[in-house]
């Protein structure tokens, strides 16, 4: 590649990276134990992201759900290769949030912490689908084509993967 | 809690963010890393190639012609530049290869014509490094002029030249420059010796040569000029009676 097309390129990912930089981190952020952990496969899938983007970007349709899919797939090869059994961790990042109180901000935390601890007891595909529905915004169709399946099979998966966490949440 | 209480506690989640000098610092890396490992002249080549004379993407579409291209080029550059090489460089060996090369496709006929041509550049290679005085060069400068010497002897020694009298006018020719290059390494303190194999040749051709003039109907003038040739070949000066041959035949 020459090198003013490898500039173009670089010019390019960085959108990519600057658009999609945080919805990647907190989808494995929310799948990991740690913040660390979050921070190495999410820096991980960007720099083979980066790898097949400069190879053949043409091929890439749709960044989104080709970071997603990068993501997606080194979370399962790191809870594979090492082992380890998805468990509720009760480390906690920092939020910001001057606006409120220490007391409402302990308040706001657990609930936050709540939430994340029933999301990380749900299978994989629940997971995914709340977070990239409800979370990342991505209409029905755009997670049908992340998953590859069906948008009616994805509607029925987000209905369960809600009553799931609902009684994930009741059972805390 | 209803499903929107329950939507609204997962859109919570959303504060989740990664550090902002970590998001700075995976950036930086991953681009870093390519940048250390391109090459500045493959960028340069590819910029002139690709960009200004044929576009980059028909370039590096056909990357193993232009490979072939490259190399046939570079290979040409080298060879044009060691046909100014002399015996003793390091390119002298290519130089060699393509005057070899050049003979296979020369016919029988004018090889022994080629072959003294080849003399002949032996003994100017001799005489630039005599007059630039590099003395190290000169022992494999002679050494290459009597190889090419004993070669040009042994075409001229298979040379027919009753089936072929043009020929003789070439090698006549060529023997004569061949007599005033070798005066003139001579003068220049240049011992470059004898080559029995040559004279023999030579000495051959001159045989043939009065022999057949013996059998042709000549001139006064003619015969006058012959009896001069017998006499420089009784002498031993082969090169001198052939260019009297030359001469003769001319009239």
């Amino acid at each position: 590649m020459s090198y003013f097309k490898m500039k173009k390129t670089q010019e390019i990912f960085s959108q990519i990276y600057d658009q999609y930089v945080d919805k990647i981190y907190r989808f494995i952020f929310l799948k990991v134990n740690s913040q660390e952990m979050a921070e190495d496969l999410c820096s991980e899938t960007f720099t083979r992201g980066w790898q097949r983007f400069k190879e053949n970007s043409q091929e890439i349709e749709n960044p989104q759900a080709f970071l997603y899919q990068i993501a997606r797939n080194l979370v399962i090869d790191h809870y594979r290769e090492k082992g380890k059994v998805q468990f509720v961790s009760t480390d906690c990042v920092s939020i910001k949030d001057p606006e409120i109180n220490l007391e409402q901000k302990a308040i706001k935390s657990s609930d936050l912490e709540t939430i994340r601890t029933a999301l990380k007891g749900l299978k994989a595909e629940y997971q995914d689908v709340i977070i990239w529905h409800y979370i990342d915004d991505l209409s029905i169709s755009e997670v049908a084509k992340v998953m590859g399946k069906a948008e009616g099979t994805v509607r029925v998966q987000l209905h369960r993967a809600l009553k799931a966490l609902r009684s994930q949440i009741n059972q805390a | 809690m209803t499903e929107q209480q329950l939507i609204s506690k997962i859109r919570e989640l959303r504060q989740f963010k990664p550090r902002q000098d970590w998001v700075v610092l995976v950036k930086k890396q991953i681009f870093e890393h390519d940048e250390r490992n391109r090459v500045p002249f493959v960028k340069g080549t590819r910029f002139l190639l690709g960009r200004f004379l044929l576009g980059e993407k028909f370039v590096f579409q056909h990357k193993p012609v232009f490979a072939f291209i490259t190399t046939f080029l570079v290979l040409i550059g080298v060879f044009g530049f060691a046909q100014n090489s002399l015996p003793g460089g390091t390119l002298f060996s290519l130089k060699k290869l393509a005057e070899q090369s050049q003979t296979i496709f020369i016919s029988e006929k004018e090889q022994p014509k080629h072959n003294l041509e080849l003399v002949n550049k032996r003994l100017d290679d001799l005489t630039k490094i005599a007059q630039t005085n590099v003395v190290k060069n000169l022992a494999p400068a002679i050494n290459e002029f009597q190889a090419s010497v004993s070669k040009a002897a042994e075409s001229l020694a298979k040379t027919d030249t009753k089936k072929n009298p043009q020929v003789v006018k070439a090698i006549a020719l060529e023997v004569k420059k061949l007599a005033e290059k070798t005066e003139k390494i001579k003068s220049l303190g240049v011992e470059i010796g004898e080559n029995q194999e040559w004279d023999n040749a030579l000495a051959q051709i001159v045989e043939r040569e009065i022999e057949d003039l013996e059998e042709k109907t000549l001139t006064e003038e003619q015969q006058e000029a012959l009896i001069k040739v017998r006499s420089d070949y009784e002498a031993g000066n082969y090169s001198q009676a052939i260019e009297k041959i030359l001469l003769l035949t001319n009239n």
